[in-house]
């Protein structure tokens, strides 16, 4: 009688099992491990308040001076360092837009500077944030990280000798002493040679000296006073270095805007954000335009000329939205501008570059580059706040 | 044709029963072992690595991490995933208006608690209460606890407690509280923000940095410790090798070979069992043939028809398994926590875990039944219609096993070309065990000719040995199922009393003094020690005793060597300290008085056994012990006390590499005639600030732990000679079917059944004396491997295997017990069928 079977099957069969059954017996367990983790934005969102006493107050009589005004102020409830840039590869033209933002937040206004630097300086009560982003004009794609540390044993903060701001290896540092320009910004979000690593690291040289913002540096954000800020710009850097983008360095040059401010107040209440914005034109002059929107909105103006003198801007600016873009979860944010000045005479439109430039981190805002037409051409960068609290 | 099949099958209701419980049982112990050991394993692995989780490094030094160097790593451009961790173990009590709850130990993290979220986000798991508010826990000490300790301490958000720490008492609040219902191994843990972790230490120094590295990126890293400076005084150290588990992974691979052979057995009863109730089932496969049913049919009827059983028993089994997985955690958590583990005794049961123990009891029970059941599909009709099947082809299984043999020496040729391979020497035992497998048959015919020769003169004794050795074939089962279970037996147990007995004297040597003093068992966390004032109050007690003859103050701490952490011991070695030293090697032409001297002077080291083993060092060897500090190896001393190694060195050279340690500990020898227990009672000597502790009672105490690590392997060796039974069972039960037509034949010719009972016992107890005999040497070639060999690459330490005869009688007698039983159970169950 022939097999019911052929032996070679049954062989194969029982091989297969054998293994099967050695790699069962063989198979670890796999260790159950909880995916769960708690939100960072309410950690973020519980830290002091910046209502309550013992904060430094910005105050018109206070003078700026540098290099002392280039780094942290630490009673006062927030702060942050700025630069934005608008760069093209030097080989095919692609324009990049880049922020690079960090924040300082005290956490308790009693206990700052109750903690000498020797005795636990992991007890310092200052957290740093700090946004990277590039937007890739080209590809369409916009990316950005954020980035939490304390400060404290020197994790991340500013220093005086050499000059320099950073959050771990996140870092913006001059190359002369006393002067924080010409400087150097290194900045990488992931690591190694990933399709989604980005980062940069660029060369900036100041084109114009620093720009006082408001009355020399006295920002005032609302009529009724109280509501205000310290704040100074390089508002045009020459830019060169190389940006990284899905894995690849590219060499780039341009232009770059760079502010520091620091506060105790934020906004009043009926204040609900502002749109703020730093145009570089191509005729030399630099325009910033803050609106705070609120009843009524409160606008401030600073520009400077060809050398970086102020330029009196007179007369409320009129600034009509023409379009908007909606971000998937219904967010709306306005997304085309007409600017238009009196003295001087100016009929700008601003369009973004992207429209999707939106910062969805821990605090939810749309930052991005945009482009300049009209009377006058130029480039520069948009802040759009306080959207996503009217969805 | 199943219906059919299956009713067959239930006439013969004893031998479904034999094949449900031997399937069971064997899933049951492999279920039970599967089940204990993963899930110790699970919880020790959760309990060491729930914050390691991820890391795959740690950068660790002997006085702790300067945050400097973690703030350097952080902001170098290579952007290494590092994190932080403060480590303290303090107690603590919380007060109320009835008292002082008991005090509870704790394992607290300081944690940065940003750099999880972003590396590690896993941290905040389970979190049922409180909230993550920042400026809190930043700013104000305060903690988060498990539920289990919450509640049992009755703690609810906002409350304060002590907190016991090395700097004193400290308030903390509840801000707080995660979930371990499911994970109980986090019940002991608290949380803390890093920097009030670090005040709670009074120490600046962080514990360890966790590090997620590839390996190209601990290189990177290693080159950049040593271009910083950094080299000399942090060692990175990669987690496995880190984590102390050799002798568990040597604990577990024992409990599951042992589970495996007992899957075996099982597999044997199978065998046995669906090959007797084919043969007996043959008549109606004849008729199903003739009735149209093909061999496929045929055969595929039958693996379903196994399949179900086995499935069934297989859950029997998983349910049994289960069942003892209880009883066994105990002893497994106990003999973890003899290797310095904590972990928690709770069952671990995952769903996956249920499908591989289905799959490998079920598959199991197909393979073994796959032979029988193919041979049946290999006859035709006709030839099932004769009087036995022949299913059995003893010289083809020969020589399958021969091919095996040959294989196994191979492999194990091969793998021995590596040393320090456990895989190597398995493979030795394997293939030495199917030696002996394959030297049955030629063993028993030996002895049946002896006995012929000697009963020539009485028939029914000579019938019994011929009849024993015509049936050899058939019984080669039995005798198989009898070689492995007594061979295992006695090697294991050999293996464990010889370890004992080295272990033993080893602590009797060395306990040569006869009082140890410590730090008292305080609410201080950390390494203990004995402060100035406790030292002075001691020193002043025992210099006024007239008792003592000596006493030698004892120092101790943990160095980083080539990736190892190794405790180092100093001390100034007086000659009563000195003599309970054995060296494995010294330098040659120096005597040990003159090495004691030297290593008094500082001109060299001692290491213990499994240092040098595990460091491949020889005496004579330069050791670096830091920077700058390199010294010769004097000896190589025997110890069985840490298998991670030790180190003496000199008072001077340990004072050079960690400066001011106050000692932890005084060793008190006492004038002969002086009794230590009375002693001890006399006013003075008890004091608060220290623990007294006599060296009779720690050779007890650490019997007792021995005793409790290894009955874990006395409770299974019980399990598996069981199964044992009852796979000889189901071979003489095979074989009893298959003679009885001899049997009818004895009976026609007036025989008495209880004369036919004797036939079938005196075959057994040739056959288990047969076995037995191989087992014996078998067994004992095995425990000199396991003992000599396997021990020495597993843990470095060397054990002289230790001979007991007692132990061979009583294997051989339990086996011939058992074969006499599994005799008395087929004679039975056979006549009566």
């Amino acid at each position: 009688m022939k097999p019911a079977l052929k032996k070679a099957q049954w062989l194969g069969l029982l091989v297969v099992m054998l293994l099967l059954l050695a790699l069962i017996f063989m198979a670890e367990p796999t260790a159950h491990t909880s995916q769960s983790s708690q939100s960072l934005h309410r950690l973020v969102n519980s830290t002091g308040s910046d209502t309550q006493p013992g904060w430094q107050q910005a105050s018109v009589d206070y003078q700026l001076q540098f290099p002392r005004d280039h780094l942290a102020h630490n009673r006062f409830a927030v702060e942050w360092w700025y630069l934005t840039a608008n760069l093209k590869a030097q080989q095919t033209g692609d324009h990049f837009g880049v922020q690079f933002t960090i924040f300082r937040r005290a956490l308790n206004a009693v206990q700052v500077g109750s903690v000498a630097p020797d005795q636990n300086p992991w007890l310092q009560p200052q957290l740093y944030m700090g946004h990277l982003a590039l937007t890739d004009t080209a590809n369409a794609q916009h990316y950005s990280v954020q980035r939490f540390s304390r400060q404290g044993p020197g994790l991340a903060g500013s220093a005086a000798q050499p000059l320099s701001i950073w959050l771990e290896d996140w870092r913006l540092q001059a190359n002369q002493p006393d002067q924080l320009f010409p400087a150097q910004l290194r900045a990488q979000a992931f690591r190694g040679q990933r399709p989604q690593s980005f980062g940069y690291q660029l060369q900036l040289t100041p084109l114009k000296p620093l720009l006082l913002q408001g009355e020399q540096g006295y920002s005032a954000k609302s009529e009724e006073g109280g509501n205000a800020s310290h704040y100074y710009s390089a508002t045009r850097l020459a830019v060169t270095g190389q940006v990284l983008r899905q894995g690849g360095w590219v060499d780039v040059q341009g232009l770059a805007w760079y502010d520091h401010e620091w506060t105790s107040t934020t906004l009043s209440k009926n204040q609900t954000g502002w749109d703020w914005f730093a145009l570089q034109l191509e005729d030399g002059r630099d325009l910033t335009v803050i609106r705070v929107r609120g009843q009524p909105d409160y606008w401030q103006l600073t520009m400077s000329d060809q050398q970086g003198r102020p330029l009196p801007v007179k007369g409320l600016p009129r600034l009509q939205v023409l379009g908007h873009w909606q971000s998937k979860d219904g967010v709306r944010y306005p997304a085309h501008w007409r600017l238009q000045l009196t003295a001087p005479e100016l009929d700008l439109e601003i369009r973004p570059r992207l429209a999707n430039q939106e910062m969805r981190h821990t605090v939810r805002y749309w930052e991005g580059a945009v482009t300049v037409s009209g009377s006058h051409r130029g480039q520069g960068y948009a802040e759009l706040t306080g959207y996503d609290a009217a969805r | 044709m199943l219906v059919a099949s299956v009713r067959s099958l239930l006439q013969q209701p004893l031998q479904l029963f034999l094949l449900l419980l031997g399937m069971a049982l064997g899933v049951a112990i492999v279920a039970a072992v599967q089940l204990s050991t993963a899930s110790a394993r699970h919880s020790y692995q959760a309990a060491i690595t729930q914050l390691d989780s991820g890391a795959t490094h740690q950068l660790r030094a002997l006085a702790g991490i300067p945050s400097q160097l973690y703030v350097q790593l952080q902001r170098a451009p290579q952007s290494w995933s590092v994190l932080p961790v403060v480590r303290l173990e303090p107690q603590f009590v919380v007060t109320s208006s009835q008292g002082d709850s008991p005090a509870l130990k704790l394992q607290l993290y300081g944690l940065d608690l940003l750099i999880e979220q972003r590396l590690r986000p896993g941290i905040f798991s389970g979190m049922v209460e409180g909230q993550l508010d920042w400026s809190v826990l930043m700013l104000q000490p305060s903690i988060w606890l498990s539920k289990q300790v919450a509640t049992k301490q009755g703690l609810t958000i906002g409350d304060s407690f002590i907190l016991h720490t090395p700097s004193g008492c400290h308030s903390v609040t509840l801000v707080g509280i995660f979930d371990d219902s499911q994970r109980p191994e986090l019940a002991q843990r608290a949380l803390m923000d890093i920097g009030q972790a670090l005040m709670l230490k009074r120490e600046t120094q962080l514990s360890y940095l966790d590090m997620m590295l590839t390996e190209t990126q601990a290189e990177v890293l290693q080159s950049w410790l040593i271009e910083y400076g950094w080299a000399e005084r942090v060692n990175l150290v990669q987690l496995e090798q880190h984590n102390p588990q050799p002798l568990g992974d040597a604990f577990y691979f024992n409990l599951n070979a042992m589970a495996l052979l007992a899957l075996l057995m099982g597999s044997l009863v199978v065998y046995s069992v669906i090959a007797l109730s084919l043969q007996q089932r043959q008549p109606l496969f004849a008729t199903l043939r003739l009735a149209g049913v093909s061999a496929a049919g045929l055969i595929s009827g039958l693996l379903l028809e196994l399949l179900l059983l086995s499935s069934l028993a297989t859950l029997a089994g998983i349910a049994l398994g289960m069942m003892l997985a209880h009883g066994l955690m105990p002893l497994l958590v106990e003999s973890q926590a003899a290797f310095s583990v904590a972990p928690v005794a709770r069952l671990h049961l995952s769903g996956g875990d249920l499908l591989r123990l289905w799959l490998l009891g079920s598959g199991g029970a197909l393979l073994a039944a796959l032979w029988p059941c193919l041979q049946l599909a290999r006859c035709s009709p006709l030839q099932l219609q004769q009087p036995v099947m022949d299913t059995l082809q003893p010289e083809r299984q020969v020589s399958r096993w021969r091919l095996m043999l040959v294989v196994m020496l191979l492999l194990a040729a091969g793998l021995l070309q590596q040393q320090q391979n456990l895989w190597a020497l398995y493979s030795v035992i394997a293939a030495l065990t199917l030696i002996c497998a394959l030297l049955l048959a030629p063993l028993l015919r030996m002895l049946a000719l002896g006995l012929s020769q000697l009963l020539r003169r009485r028939p029914l004794a000579l019938m019994v040995v011929r009849d024993g050795l015509r049936q050899q074939h058939y019984s080669q089962g039995m005798m198989l199922v009898l070689l492995l279970s007594l061979s295992s037996s006695i090697a294991i147990s050999g293996m464990t009393s010889s370890f004992h007995q080295a272990f033993h004297s080893w602590l009797q040597q060395r306990l040569d003094a006869a009082i140890y003093i410590s730090p008292a068992d305080n609410h201080s966390g950390g390494t203990r020690h004995l402060d100035d004032k406790t030292l002075q109050a001691l020193q002043a007690r025992l210099l006024s005793s007239p008792e003592v003859k000596a006493y030698d103050l004892r120092w101790r701490q943990s160095l980083w060597l080539q990736g190892r952490e190794v405790s180092l011991y100093s001390a100034n070695f007086p000659q009563a300290a000195t003599d309970s030293y054995q060296f494995i090697d010294q330098l040659a032409k120096v005597d040990s008085k003159t090495l004691w001297q030297q290593l008094r002077a500082g001109e060299g080291v001692m290491i213990s056994e499994p240092l040098a083993w595990h460091l491949k060092l020889k005496a004579g060897d330069q050791l670096q012990l830091g920077p700058a500090l390199s010294r010769p190896v004097l000896a190589i001393y025997s110890d069985y006390g840490s298998y991670q190694g030790r180190m003496l060195v000199g008072r001077s050279d340990f004072q050079r590499l960690f400066q001011a340690v106050p000692p932890y500990g005084v060793r008190v020898w006492l004038w002969p005639g002086v009794d230590a227990q009375s002693l001890i009672t006399e006013p003075g000597w008890q004091d608060s600030r220290w623990q007294l502790r006599l060296a009779g009672l720690i050779l007890q105490r650490s019997d007792q732990l021995f005793e409790q690590t290894f009955l874990i392997t006395d409770a299974l060796q019980l399990l598996f000679l069981l199964v044992a039974l009852l796979a000889m069972g189901t071979n003489l039960l095979a074989l009893q079917h298959h003679r009885r037509t001899e049997s009818q034949r004895y009976r026609a010719l007036g025989m008495s059944p209880a004369l036919r009972r004797l036939i079938v016992l005196g075959q057994a107890l040739l056959l288990a004396f047969s076995a037995g005999l191989l087992s014996l040497i078998l067994g004992e070639l095995l425990a000199l491997l396991l003992t000599e060999q396997v021990q020495k690459v597993a843990f470095g330490w060397s054990i002289p295997w230790q001979y007991d005869g007692w132990r061979s009688l009583i294997a051989l007698l339990s086996g011939m017990v058992a074969a006499l039983l599994a005799a008395w159970l087929a004679a039975t169950v056979g006549g009566k069928s």
